[in-house]
């Protein structure tokens, strides 16, 4: 009989160390709430065909609840996300909203978890970020090679390798499109100064999105469709993992649950899930041999303090709450003032930036966007002008718009915490709590006097009053609430995964993270799994 | 409201669109308290211009009920295949271009803004003293 261990969630984190057990040999059962993303409308068409060919435009771009509409006077971010993907954040019934304290955090309960909305972004972490680990760089290399042989990661080698090391099975990048062209050709031009005298390097993005064909799906054809969701599955979700899971007899995948928490024995041996069906009902159990959680940072976090609670009675909290403060800087380039964008190109960042500090771990990553196909009212709505002018200045301005998005590292500290609150009828509902760190606020100034500077050599232009510190809680970098340790610590986990508390549990997202660098967390927690299953079990 | 964004008669299509998104979600779309009413009042009313209303609202009332309709008009308008190219394709294809015609435009939308600006107060004053006189 094969060993079984049951995973819960089906994200970047769960969906890799499901696929590592079963090419071990293991039994896997995946509990997911599964919300399942909508069919593709005319998935070979470009955003331009579309809008001819589908039956109802406003419809597919707008959504029937005018999910894709941003009114001015809304309260959230500038964009919000476009109905194709409001499935990823859909709430299962039920589900007791959170009580929040400065922090305002995105749950997913679909198929893929919350990368079925990223940006795909790929930045391994390098020795400097990993200082607070209990492994070495070196021993997580081989997995960052193993996830992008296994997704797919465009990019190159270049100036952002000092911060962001290179892995095995790199495909070429994509094709730039000419905004970011344009930025690269200045940087190249004015290196020297902004290498020595600023501190900024620039290079391509490392992108979970296919250059050319790579295992059984296709290269990116550039149909300017990414931020409504790749129709052609260039661009990586964790639910291709989850697709190539279910090829394996010894997978079984148990959707439609919600976990509320796991009971124990004596030996504090969880024995099984306790869940919800995701449209309502009554409790019931799943039993469990080992049980591997993968739900996210908050959610497994609830899970867990939910189990602790039915196990002494006891409101644990858990310190150490971590999330990318991001700082959006818009940019023009005025040189492509009246230029024609072009629709036919990756939509999200194409070029990053690394800004260094002092302490190497601490430097600050940006992503930079030119504006390609994203809707136009949103930003026509912020001009202070009629709309009939903004409308002729974002024409022909469409093409010379960009944003950097300055992401900056955290690190675990006490105040920034999660516990278990009582909600009305009695039901636990999660209780975040984030307090930023002292001093953050004239970091984030200095590093944006920076950034501005920077954006001047390369010949842009920062429009007054539009940047943006975003709420914390927008990265969805969520880490460090279960952290590893070697010392056998309440609320820790061992460098492998295994908790300290429960005696077959194994944490397996980025809960056990003790610490945020400023970069998109979602590769590591990929290669991390992966750590965890090859080394953690016999 | 078609006619001063893209020109034109709007579509059978666009029109119900429109329609329908102001009738399913009326919350998001009607005027909230009396000094939204009245800008209401004067866009539809064609005395004033809507182009003064809009500029108006741009500055002082942003999240009027004026604005809210508008951009859904122009959310709709990008979505649709017969007038995308409004927002999308550059009719002042060099930066020169671009400042010479940003100019005149952006002078008339001053001035539109400050005729808006002189009916409004008046408008608001009168109201204020009418209210008064009611006392």
């Amino acid at each position: 009989m094969r060993p079984e261990v049951t995973v819960v969630g089906s994200g970047a984190s769960g969906v890799h160390f499901a696929l590592t057990m079963l090419r071990r040999g293991y039994f896997v059962r995946m509990v997911d709430v599964g919300h399942t993303r909508p069919p593709a409308s005319h998935p070979d068409a470009t955003l331009l065909e579309l809008r001819r060919l589908h039956d109802d435009p406003a419809d597919w771009f707008l959504g029937g609840q005018l999910e894709g509409l941003t009114l001015p006077g809304s309260e959230g971010e500038f964009y919000g996300f476009p109905p194709q993907k409001q499935f990823v954040f859909r709430r299962p019934a039920g589900v007791p909203e959170e009580v929040l304290e400065d922090f305002e955090p995105l749950f997913s309960y679909a198929k893929g978890g919350l990368a079925g909305s990223w940006t795909a972004g790929v930045y391994p972490f390098n020795e400097d970020d990993l200082k607070e680990f209990p492994f070495s760089y070196a021993e997580l290399a081989p997995y960052y090679d193993e996830v992008a042989n296994r997704i797919g990661v465009a990019g190159q080698c270049d100036d952002l390798e000092r911060f962001i090391p290179l892995h095995a099975g790199l495909l070429e990048p994509l094709d730039l499109d000419p905004g970011s062209r344009s930025l690269l050709e200045r940087y190249a031009a004015h290196k020297d100064v902004l290498n020595r005298r600023l501190g900024c390097y620039l290079g391509r993005s490392r992108l979970a999105v296919l250059s050319r064909d790579h295992a059984d799906r296709s290269a990116c054809t550039y149909l300017g469709r990414c931020l409504w969701g790749c129709p052609r599955e260039a661009l990586y979700t964790p639910d291709l993992t989850l697709r190539e899971c279910s090829g394996h007899d010894s997978f079984e995948y148990e959707s439609g649950w919600f976990v509320e928490a796991f009971d124990v024995d004596e030996t504090r041996r969880a024995r099984s899930l306790i869940v919800r069906p995701a449209s309502g009902g009554p409790q019931s159990r799943i039993p469990v041999e080992c049980l591997a959680l993968a739900a996210g940072t908050l959610s497994t976090s609830r899970i867990y303090l939910e189990s602790w609670f039915r196990m002494t009675g006891v409101r644990h909290v858990l310190p150490g709450l971590m999330d990318n403060r991001q700082v959006l800087v818009p940019f023009v380039q005025p040189r492509l003032l009246g230029r024609q964008y072009e629709e036919s190109s990756y939509q999200y960042h194409q070029l990053s930036l690394g800004l260094e500090a002092d302490r190497p771990a601490e430097y600050v990553h940006g992503q930079i966007t030119t504006l390609t196909t994203a809707q136009a009212h949103p930003i026509l709505q912020s001009l202070p002008v009629d709309l009939k002018t903004a409308l002729y200045l974002f024409r022909n301005s469409r093409a010379a718009l960009g944003l950097v998005n300055l992401n900056f590292c955290d690190r675990r500290r006490p105040e920034c915490q999660v516990t278990l609150a009582t909600g009305h009828e009695g039901q636990a509902r999660l209780s975040i709590r984030y307090e930023p760190e002292a001093g953050e606020a004239d970091r984030t100034r200095r590093e944006v006097r920076r950034l501005r500077k920077v954006l001047r050599k390369l010949g842009c232009v920062v429009p007054p009053g539009l940047i943006h510190v975003r709420p914390m809680g927008s990265s969805v970098h969520y880490a460090g609430t279960l952290p590893m340790s070697q010392a056998e610590r309440r609320g820790t986990t061992s460098p492998l995964g295994r908790s300290h508390d429960f005696e077959n549990v194994y944490i397996v997202d980025g809960s056990t993270f003790p610490f945020l660098p400023a970069k998109n967390i979602t590769f590591t927690l990929m290669a991390n799994a992966i750590r965890i299953a090859e080394n953690a079990f016999p | 409201m078609f006619d001063y964004l893209v020109g034109g008669v709007p579509s059978p299509y666009v029109l119900d669109w429109y329609i329908a998104a102001r009738e399913t979600h009326p919350e998001r779309f009607e005027p909230r308290g009396a000094w939204d009413r009245t800008l209401e009042r004067a866009a539809a009313s064609r005395v004033i211009p809507l182009r003064w209303v809009d500029g108006c609202c741009a500055i002082f009332a942003p999240a009027s009920a004026v604005r809210r309709r508008l951009i859904l008009m122009a959310a709709i308008l990008e979505s649709f295949p017969g007038t995308y190219r409004a927002f999308e394709v550059p009719d002042a294809p060099s930066p020169i271009r671009f400042a010479i015609g940003a100019t005149p435009r952006v002078v008339a939308s001053a001035l539109a803004l400050t005729a808006g600006t002189a009916v409004f107060s008046l408008l608001y004053l009168t109201t204020l003293l009418r209210k008064k006189s009611s006392f």
